[in-house]
C-alpha cells in the first residue's frame, strides 16, 4: 500500500469505495484500515500550531512577550502585550537585571482582554507576573489540540506502524473495527486529528482578531499583531524544522523514520527542500517528515488571519471567502494539471481552517452566526468536492472526517465553560496541548525508530508504550530546548535595547550639561 | 428600625430552558422523513426525483450515510425525545407523567391508522397484504409488529414503539432518575445488552421487533445523557462514558444483525446527528425563534404520522397523469392539509382539553374558577407547543411561566 500518490495518511486498503456496509457484518471482516499507504501521504502531516506551545515563552517578537507559564497553569495563557520591558527579565534571568535608574519603566499599556471569562480564573502566575494580566486560553483550543495531538500520535505512530510492520495489535484492531470503520474515520484518525489541529489553528484567529475588536488600531496594535502573527509562524516551523535535521540525521544512520517514501535517500537538496517543506509541493519528490504540509497550512492560515484581522470588521468576511475560492480554484486545477496535484491534495485539507476561522469571526462578532454557518458548510463542500476529483484523496473518506472535525470546533467552542475550562487546565491535557506539534512532527522521527528497534525484542504492546514514552520524552526537550533559546534570545535582546536607551540618555545628559 | 424585607419566593432557576435550536432540528429531520419516504416511492416504482439527486449526491455521498437520507429523521426524533421527555420526568410523577404521554402521542396515531386503515382497505395505500378489523386495533395498539400475520398498515409507527418502550422504562424510573440521574441509563444499557444477546437469533417478528427496539434504543438515553449533563444532574465525564457504552451497544446491534435497517450508516448518522443536536442546543438567533419554525416544529408529530398515508395515495393517483414532479406537488399539498387537520382537530384541543381538567383536578375548583383560564397550549405562541412523541413539547411548557409554575 503506500504509494505515492496516496493521500495524506496513511490510509489503507479500504474505506471508501467500500464503506460501512461492509463494517456493519457481523463476522468482523471488515476492518478499516488495515492500514495502507504510509509513506505515501504525504500529506498528513501537521506541524506546529500557530498559537501553542511555544508562545508560553518569551516571544520571538520585540513587541510582544510572553511569559512561560504552563507549568504552573497549563490552562491559562499570559496576553501579551506590548510592554518594554519583559516580565521574564525579573523572573528568569539569571544576569543581574539593569539598574532602575537606567531603564526607563514601561509605560502602561492597555491589555485587551481577549476572553470575557477569562479574568475569572487567576493562575498562580498572577502573583509573579503583576504587569502581564493572566488570562484562561480558550478550553476550547486546548481542548482541541490536545485531541488531535493524541489522535495523530496514535495514528501516525502506532496505527501506521502497525500497518506497515504488518503488526498485530489488539487494540488498534478493536478500535478499527468498533470505532473507526463504522464511525468512517480512517487511518486509525489520524487524518481526523490533523483536521482538529487545523481547525484549532483556524480558531487561533480569535486573539489576532480581537487585537482589533478592542480599540487596537494603533500602531501599537500593530505591532502586537505582527509579533503575535510572527510568534506563532515560528511555533509552527521550527518543530519541522528540528525534526527534519533529526531525521535527516537518523536516516543517515540508517535509522527507520517515517518518510515517503519509506526508502527516502538523502542528500543535501533534499535536505533543503524538506527544510524549506518545498518538497511536499513537488510530486515524487522523497520527505523527511511527512507531516510537514500541516506546518504550510498552518503558516498560511496565521497569515491570512493577520490580514484579516487588519481589515474593518464588516469585511473580514471576505479573507474566508477567498481562500476558499483559492482552494477551490486548486482543487479543479489540481484535477486537470497533474504537476498542481500535490499542492491540490494539501489545499483541500484547507477549508477545515477556514471553518476555524470562520468561528473565530462569529466568536468576536465580525461575522453573523448564520453567514458563519453557510460559509462552513461552504468549507465541507470543498473537501467533499475535492475527494471524487483528486484521485489520491478518492475513497478515503475525508469529508466525513471533515464533517466532525467542524462540528467538533463548533461545540466546543460554543459549549466551552466551567467544565471544560476545568479538563483544559488539567497538567496533563495543557502539556500535551502546548506540544502538539511536537508530538506530530517527532512521532515519525523519533517514535518509528524507536519502535522498529524494539519490536523484535520486546513484546509489540511494550514496545508501542516505550515508543509514544519516547516521543513525548524528546518532544518535552525539544520544547524545553526552544523555550529555553528563546528566552536567552528575548532576554539578550532586551537587554541589549535597554543599555541602548540607557547611553542614549547619557549622552542627551551630558549634551545638556555642556550646553 | 429595621423594616422585614418582604419575603420574595424567587422561582428557582430552571436551567433547561426553552431550546429553540431544537425546533429547527426537528423541521429539518421531518423533511427528512418525507423526503426518505417519497424518494424511496420514486426509487420503487422507477420515477427519476432531481431533489434525490441532488441530495445523494452532494450530501449522503459524500458522508457516506444511509442511501435516502435513512435515519436521519428518526434518530434525531429519538434523540430529541430523550433530551426533552427527560427534562420533563424531574418534574412530574409518574402517572402524571405516562398519562401526559398517553394524551399527546394515542389520539393523533389512533386517528391516523384509521385514516390508514382505511386507504389500504381501498387499495390506495400498499401495506403488504389486505387489512381487516383485527389489523385496525392491533396498528392502534402498536401490536402489529409483535403479532404473526399482521399488516402494518402505517409502517413509520415502528420508532413510536422505541418511544413508547423509553417512556415507560423512564416513568417507573423517576425516583430513581431523581436520586441518581446516571443509574437509569446504567440499568437501561445492561437491559439492553441483555436484549441484544438474547435477540442474536431471530425467528419471529417479536424477535425481529425486540431486536429493533434494543438496537434503537440506545439513542434515546443518548439523548437522555444530553439532558442530564445539560442540567448538570450528571457529570460531563460520567455523561461521556455512559453515552460512549449506549454508543456501543447501538453500534454492536447493528454490526451483529446485517438486517438492520439503515444499519450502515448508523454509527456516522448518530453521531453527527449528536454533534448538531449539541450545536443546536445552543441556538436562539432569528432562525431559531422564527415562528415558521416553531408552527413547523410544533407539527412534527403530524407530519410523522401523516406524510406516509396522504401522499402515497396521491402519487399513486396523479403521477401517470401529471408526471411525479407535479404529483409531489400535490402531494406535499395534501400532506400539509392532513398535518393541519390533525394538529388542529385532534392534537391540540384533546392537549388542551386535558390540561384544562388537569388544572381543575389540581385548583379543585370548577372550571370557571380555576386559576388558569384557556388553553394550556396555543396554536400561535411557539414556547408553548402541544407535546410532541419527540417530547419537545413537555420542554416548551417546562421553559415557560406555566410551566415552571407546574413543575414546582
Amino acid at each position: 500500500m503506500a504509494q505515492s500518490n496516496q493521500p495524506p495518511g496513511h490510509l489503507t486498503e479500504q474505506t471508501a469505495t467500500e464503506p460501512a456496509p461492509s463494517s456493519a457484518q457481523p463476522s468482523g471482516q471488515t476492518h478499516l484500515a488495515e492500514r495502507p499507504a504510509t509513506e505515501s501521504v504525504s500529506p498528513g502531516a501537521h506541524p506546529t500550531e500557530p498559537g501553542t506551545h511555544l508562545a508560553e515563552t518569551s516571544a520571538t517578537e520585540p513587541g510582544t512577550h510572553l511569559t512561560e507559564h504552563t507549568a504552573t497553569e497549563p490552562g491559562t495563557h499570559l496576553i501579551e502585550h506590548a510592554p518594554t520591558r519583559p516580565a521574564h527579565l525579573e523572573q528568569t534571568s539569571t544576569e543581574p537585571a539593569p539598574a532602575p535608574a537606567e531603564v526607563p519603566a514601561p509605560p502602561p499599556v492597555a491589555v485587551p482582554q481577549l476572553a470575557p471569562a477569562a479574568t475569572t480564573r487567576t493562575p498562580a502566575a498572577t502573583q509573579t507576573l503583576p504587569h502581564h494580566r493572566p488570562v484562561a486560553a480558550e478550553p476550547a483550543t486546548i481542548l482541541l489540540r490536545a485531541g488531535a495531538a493524541v489522535l495523530i500520535v496514535y495514528g501516525y505512530l502506532v496505527g501506521l506502524w502497525a500497518a506497515r510492520d504488518d503488526t498485530f495489535l489488539g487494540f488498534v484492531d478493536v478500535l478499527r473495527r468498533w470505532v473507526n470503520r463504522p464511525f468512517g474515520l480512517g487511518e486509525d484518525f489520524g487524518p481526523f486529528g490533523v483536521m482538529l489541529l487545523l481547525a484549532a489553528c483556524g480558531y487561533g484567529a480569535r486573539p489576532l482578531v480581537s487585537l482589533f475588536t478592542h480599540g487596537q488600531e494603533s500602531s501599537a496594535g500593530s505591532t502586537r499583531q505582527a509579533g503575535l502573527a510572527g510568534s506563532r509562524g515560528w511555533r509552527v516551523f521550527v518543530p519541522v524544522w528540528v525534526a527534519t535535521v533529526l531525521g535527516a540525521v537518523l536516516v543517515a544512520v540508517g535509522a527507520r523514520v517515517w518518510t515517503a517514501p519509506a526508502d527516502a535517500s538523502l542528500d543535501p537538496l533534499m535536505l533543503l527542500g524538506n527544510v524549506l517543506l518545498l518538497n511536499h509541493l513537488v510530486p515524487g519528490v522523497p520527505v523527511l517528515v511527512p507531516l510537514g504540509w500541516v506546518a504550510l497550512l498552518a503558516a498560511l492560515g496565521v497569515l491570512s488571519s493577520a490580514g484579516m484581522a487588519r481589515l474593518r470588521a464588516p469585511a473580514r468576511w471576505v479573507v474566508p471567502v477567498g481562500q476558499l475560492v483559492v482552494v477551490a480554484g486548486l482543487v479543479v486545477a489540481g484535477a486537470a494539471v497533474e504537476p498542481l496535484r500535490a499542492i491540490a491534495v494539501h489545499a483541500s485539507f484547507y477549508p477545515v481552517l477556514v471553518a476555524g476561522q470562520l468561528v473565530a469571526l462569529a466568536r468576536t462578532r465580525a461575522l453573523p452566526g448564520w453567514l458563519a454557518g453557510v460559509l462552513g458548510m461552504a468549507c465541507w463542500v470543498v473537501v467533499a468536492v475535492a475527494e471524487p476529483l483528486l484521485p489520491p484523496l478518492t475513497g478515503w473518506w475525508y469529508p466525513v472526517a471533515a464533517a466532525y472535525a467542524g462540528l467538533l470546533l463548533a461545540i466546543t467552542v460554543l459549549l466551552q465553560g466551567r467544565v471544560a475550562a476545568a479538563f483544559a487546565a488539567n497538567p496533563v491535557v495543557g502539556w500535551v496541548s502546548a506540544r502538539v506539534w511536537w508530538l506530530a512532527v517527532l512521532s515519525g522521527v523519533v517514535g518509528f525508530p524507536v519502535l522498529d528497534a524494539l519490536a523484535g525484542p520486546v513484546p509489540p504492546g511494550a514496545a508501542v508504550a516505550i515508543a509514544v514514552a519516547a516521543t513525548a520524552l524528546a518532544a518535552e526537550l525539544a520544547h524545553a530546548l526552544a523555550v529555553h533559546t528563546l528566552l536567552v534570545y528575548s532576554r539578550a535582546r532586551e537587554v541589549r535595547r535597554a543599555r541602548d536607551e540607557a547611553s542614549a540618555r547619557r549622552a542627551r545628559v551630558r549634551g545638556r550639561a555642556g550646553s | 428600625m429595621t423594616q422585614a424585607a418582604p419575603r420574595v419566593r424567587e422561582a428557582p432557576a430552571v436551567p433547561g430552558h426553552y431550546m429553540h435550536g431544537l425546533d429547527v432540528m426537528r423541521v429539518i429531520c421531518s423533511i427528512a422523513v418525507v423526503y426518505n419516504h417519497l424518494a424511496n416511492w420514486a426509487l420503487l416504482n422507477k420515477h427519476g426525483f432531481v431533489v434525490s439527486d441532488i441530495v445523494e449526491g452532494w450530501i449522503i455521498g459524500p458522508l457516506h450515510l444511509n442511501a435516502l437520507a435513512g435515519f436521519i429523521g428518526v434518530g434525531a426524533f429519538l434523540l430529541i425525545s430523550g433530551v426533552v421527555v427527560t427534562h420533563v420526568a424531574f418534574s412530574e410523577g409518574t402517572g402524571r407523567f405516562l398519562a401526559r404521554r398517553g394524551v399527546r402521542l394515542l389520539p393523533a396515531l389512533w386517528v391516523a391508522v384509521l385514516v390508514a386503515w382505511t386507504l389500504v382497505s381501498a387499495g390506495l395505500l400498499t401495506a403488504g397484504g389486505t387489512a381487516d378489523l383485527a389489523d385496525l386495533w392491533k396498528n392502534a395498539l402498536l401490536l402489529n409488529f409483535t403479532i404473526p400475520d399482521s399488516t402494518e398498515v402505517l409502517g413509520v409507527t415502528w420508532t413510536l414503539t422505541i418511544q413508547v418502550v423509553f417512556y415507560v422504562f423512564l416513568a417507573l424510573c423517576i425516583p430513581l432518575l431523581r436520586r441518581w440521574p446516571w443509574l437509569p441509563a446504567a440499568i437501561a444499557a445492561c437491559g439492553i445488552s441483555l436484549l441484544l444477546s438474547a435477540t442474536h437469533t431471530i425467528d419471529s417478528p417479536a424477535m425481529h421487533h425486540l431486536r429493533m427496539i434494543a438496537t434503537f434504543l440506545p439513542v434515546v438515553f443518548i439523548g437522555q445523557l444530553v439532558s442530564l449533563v445539560r442540567k448538570r444532574k450528571l457529570h460531563p465525564l460520567a455523561g461521556i462514558a455512559l453515552g460512549g457504552v449506549h454508543f456501543w451497544l447501538g453500534v454492536r446491534g447493528v454490526l451483529t444483525w446485517e438486517d438492520t435497517p439503515d444499519g450502515p450508516g448508523y454509527a456516522r448518522t448518530l453521531l453527527l446527528l449528536l454533534l448538531i443536536l449539541l450545536l443546536c442546543s445552543k441556538a436562539n438567533g432569528r432562525i431559531a425563534r422564527a415562528r415558521w419554525v416553531s408552527v413547523l416544529a410544533k407539527r412534527t408529530y403530524a407530519i410523522y404520522l401523516l406524510h406516509v398515508p396522504m401522499a402515497f395515495p396521491v402519487l399513486k393517483l396523479l403521477t401517470p397523469h401529471l408526471g411525479f414532479g407535479w404529483a409531489v406537488v400535490v402531494a406535499l399539498l395534501a400532506i400539509a392539509l392532513g398535518v393541519e387537520l390533525l394538529y388542529r382537530f385532534v392534537e391540540k384541543p384533546i392537549a388542551d382539553a386535558y390540561r384544562r381538567w388537569e388544572n381543575r383536578r389540581r385548583t379543585g375548583r370548577k372550571p370557571g374558577n380555576t386559576l388558569h383560564h384557556g388553553p394550556t397550549v396555543s396554536v400561535t405562541d411557539g414556547n408553548r407547543g402541544l407535546p410532541s412523541p419527540d417530547g419537545a413539547d413537555v420542554l416548551a411548557q417546562i421553559g415557560t411561566p406555566q410551566g415552571a409554575r407546574e413543575s414546582r
